[in-house]
């Protein structure tokens, strides 16, 4: 029999939201203070109205059950599930207002896929947007590649009573370090000092590249945080090939493989035990994964006589496979260049990428490396199992942050979501080849959706259908929680809107 | 959006005018020059070619020679009207260089031309047709940027002519200058933009570039376009040979309208109420 939710959970769900709403309206301060420091006075208006709606959602939210008690865990998955959403709701009113979407719809597009880090866009004029726009659209995406209710946690807004299955709720069930409290500021400190450096760094090349102070600063600051926060957004409508720099390229990959290591293995960086790296079960995966990728790409490029030097293969296929598997989704090849210039091949070669994504426990998106990376464990174990006598028994393990045992619920868990993925990418695949696309540019968008990666073939655009943008946007919503969750939230509502059959007299 | 129906529909329709336009000046190129030669001397011997015009060419220009020296002719087409000035600039040099200066050389307009008497087979004894003269099918007049962000391997390598407003900063390579700039010029009416790789002097033409509350400069460049350029790691862009200034950029004034303060108000009012309801009942549980 299913759990059905009741009033009570509705209203502590409710009061809940309301304190992330309310978070979001503190951090609308940064695009209003933009727009008031660059005399951008509609943004500013924009901007204002965004905070005082926030403000006034956030407290009638807060209004259903003024002093909750604890979280329980399906509440808790609910208020994570259900909060991406109503933030997007509520954070994409500043953006609508603005002149660069043809609809609400639109704007929320955007809003969801800057929070879920999918950095897949509807706007137009971009080039044309105001700063804060820009930093609102950036922000975003640097809070939701830690994840809201992390950051939310780490400055203290959602109470300390419910922090443990807020935290495992948002996917991440992994406690980098004792206390939620100390691993969610653990994450956001070093989120900021990874994104402070790189911003400085970026920021001095794009002024040497010749930009005017201000726009390197604002250039280098973005694009840090679309990088680390394997976000893929872009200032300007040509994408990152409007900069032009090797260099710049480089230091935004090597941003986005930092964003894709697992938060646990920065932690055992950070306090000088490197050999947990090394050792680690996905950094193993991973490099084999891109290592092969890499190969593949560059053969399958040459072949087909294109990017084939060595400089274009590096700034191009190399940076391309990067951008894909860790689902930052930053394109040096144009959506055009995808459809005439790449092979077929290729093409499949960055699908599997996506699919893939990154570390679990980091800010990418796609079923995850070390997901694979245990099945493909479990695989071999069962093969060895086969070939052994029916006395033996053999224990698995597993290298990550120490060695664990493969338990069954594990690869349940894994194998769960792994279907749930390819479920979503055939579903989506074959809904958009039904609108009459290209079969492989269906599907390579379909899995830029459902990994969160964003990177297109010219498909996504303000001119596709309601129901296509619709389905993406539940692709990025999902894939963000990894399925699982944003499922289980959705059967227990409906569950619970089923109205209860009467005792039999 | 890349390939739609209409798209592909457009594509075809202008694919086969362009085809139907070919042949039109295929045999007005024949009749011309057979024309041309009939009025000029009558050994001369005219070496021609049927001019080939992709789907954007107005019209063709061909070269024609003889023995004793160049006779250049201008084809005007069906709309002769969107004549490009620089092929007619060519053209009187063309004419001012072999005419007088060349014993036995003449020019011919495409009004002298079209006054000839009746046509004559190229393959008559005397003529020879040299098969280095190639048709001229590298000019792309008047692209739009969203048919280059569209093209394909086609247009690479071909000569072309976009308008476009310049949005962003003009880049350069890292401490650069003097070498180059980049510039990307947005089509507002496609919403689609190009990047242009010019001379630094060129790119200081541009007073205006366009970004939040600034229209920037409405550039016209005429160059090569590039699917994937060798110069530059296969980015896709367009080498400027021209560049002018159309329109100078401009600002636009950011103002607040009175109408924002009484939306604020509003929404402080509603901010507010619930606020203080949630304070008041919060402080009441505790």
């Amino acid at each position: 029999m299913w759990r059905r939710f009741t009033w009570y959970d509705v209203r502590i769900i409710a009061h809940y939201s309301g304190a992330l709403v309310l978070f979001m309206a503190a951090v609308l301060g940064l695009p209003l203070l933009t727009s008031l420091v660059m005399g951008e006075w509609d943004a500013s208006f924009r901007y204002l109205l965004g905070i005082l709606v926030s403000l006034a959602v956030g407290f009638g939210l807060r209004l259903f059950h003024v002093a909750p008690g604890k979280l329980t865990q399906v509440q808790a998955i609910a208020v994570t599930g259900l909060a991406w959403f109503i933030l997007a709701l509520v954070g994409s009113i500043p953006l609508a207002l603005s002149h660069h979407f043809n609809t609400y719809l639109d704007a929320l597009f955007d809003t969801l896929s800057a929070w879920t880090t999918t950095g897949a866009s509807l706007a137009f004029d971009i080039d044309h947007m105001a700063y804060a726009d820009h930093m609102w659209r950036f922000l975003m995406e640097f809070i939701g590649g830690q994840g809201v209710v992390v950051i939310a946690l780490s400055v203290g807004i959602m109470g300390r009573t419910s922090s443990t299955s807020l935290y495992d709720s948002e996917g991440r069930s992994e406690h980098v370090l004792p206390g939620i409290m100390q691993t969610t500021r653990f994450i956001v400190r070093m989120a900021i000092g990874i994104v402070a450096i790189g911003a400085f760094i970026l920021a001095l090349v794009c002024f040497a590249l010749g930009m005017s102070p201000h726009d390197a600063f604002f250039n280098g600051l973005w694009l840090a945080m679309a990088s680390f926060d394997t976000g893929g957004l872009t200032p300007m409508s040509p994408g990152l090939v409007y900069y032009h720099s090797f260099l710049l390229e480089m230091i935004v990959a090597i941003l986005m493989l930092m964003g894709t290591i697992n938060f646990a293995l920065h932690s055992e960086i950070w306090h000088g035990r490197l050999e947990q790296f090394f050792k680690d079960i996905e950094v193993r995966a991973s490099f084999v994964w891109a290592s092969v990728a890499v190969l593949a790409l560059s053969a399958s490029l040459a072949a087909a006589g294109t990017f084939s030097d060595a400089a274009t293969m590096v700034r191009r296929g190399v940076f391309t496979v990067i951008a894909a598997f860790t689902t930052t989704g930053f394109q040096t090849i144009s959506a055009n260049q995808l459809t005439t210039l790449v092979s077929s091949g290729a093409l499949l070669i960055i699908i599997f990428l996506m699919l893939i994504g990154g570390s679990a426990g980091s800010t990418s998106g796609g079923i995850k490396i070390m997901r694979l990376a245990v099945l493909g464990k479990e695989a071999a174990a069962y093969i060895k199992e086969q070939m052994a006598p029916s006395s033996a028994r053999q224990v698995v393990t597993y290298y990550h942050v120490g060695r664990h045992p493969l338990n069954i619920s594990l690869v349940r868990a894994n194998l769960t979501v792994f279907v749930l993925f390819v479920a979503a990418f055939a579903i989506t695949g074959i809904a958009t080849v039904a609108y009459g696309y290209d079969a492989m540019s269906a599907l390579f968008e379909s899995a830029a959706m459902v990994s969160n990666s964003g990177m297109t073939t010219g498909i996504t655009s303000s001119e596709m259908p309601v129901l296509l943008k619709i389905l993406y946007m539940f692709d990025m919503w999902a894939g963000r929680l990894e399925w699982v969750s944003l499922i289980a939230l959705l059967v227990l509502g409906l569950v619970s809107l089923k109205p209860r059959k009467r005792a039999k007299t | 959006m890349k390939q739609t129906s209409f798209h592909r529909c457009r594509k075809y329709v202008s694919t086969g005018t362009s085809l139907l336009f070919l042949g039109l000046l295929a045999l007005s190129l024949v009749f011309l020059s057979d024309s041309a030669y009939a009025q000029k001397e009558s050994n001369a011997a005219v070496n021609t070619e049927s001019a080939d015009v992709s789907n954007k060419n107005d019209e063709a220009y061909t070269d024609a020679t003889s023995k004793k020296g160049t006779i250049e002719v201008l084809l005007g087409s069906d709309n002769t009207t969107k004549k490009d000035s620089t092929m007619s600039q060519e053209y009187e040099e063309s004419a001012a260089l072999n005419g007088a200066g060349n014993n036995g050389i003449a020019s011919s307009t495409p009004e002298d031309v079209d006054e000839g008497d009746t046509s004559t087979p190229l393959d008559v004894k005397g003529n020879s047709i040299s098969a280095s003269l190639q048709a001229d099918n590298s000019f792309l007049f008047d692209v739009e940027i969203s048919d280059l962000n569209g093209a394909d391997v086609y247009y690479d390598g071909q000569v072309v002519r976009i308008t476009g407003e310049a949005v962003g900063e003009a880049v350069h390579g890292i401490f650069g200058i003097g070498m180059g700039s980049w510039v990307t010029l947005y089509d507002e009416k496609s919403d689609s933009s190009i990047i242009v790789f010019m001379n630094d002097a060129d790119a200081t033409k541009i007073d205006t570039f366009g970004g939040y509350g600034k229209r920037g400069s409405i550039v016209q460049v005429q160059g090569v376009f590039h699917i994937d350029c060798l110069d530059h790691q296969s980015e896709s862009d367009i080498h400027a040979t021209s560049v002018s200034i159309l329109e100078h950029g401009t600002q636009e004034e950011d103002i607040w309208s009175p109408e924002y303060t009484t939306i604020l108000a509003i929404a402080a009012g509603v901010a507010a109420v619930m606020g203080f309801v949630y304070w008041r009942l919060r402080e009441r549980a505790h």
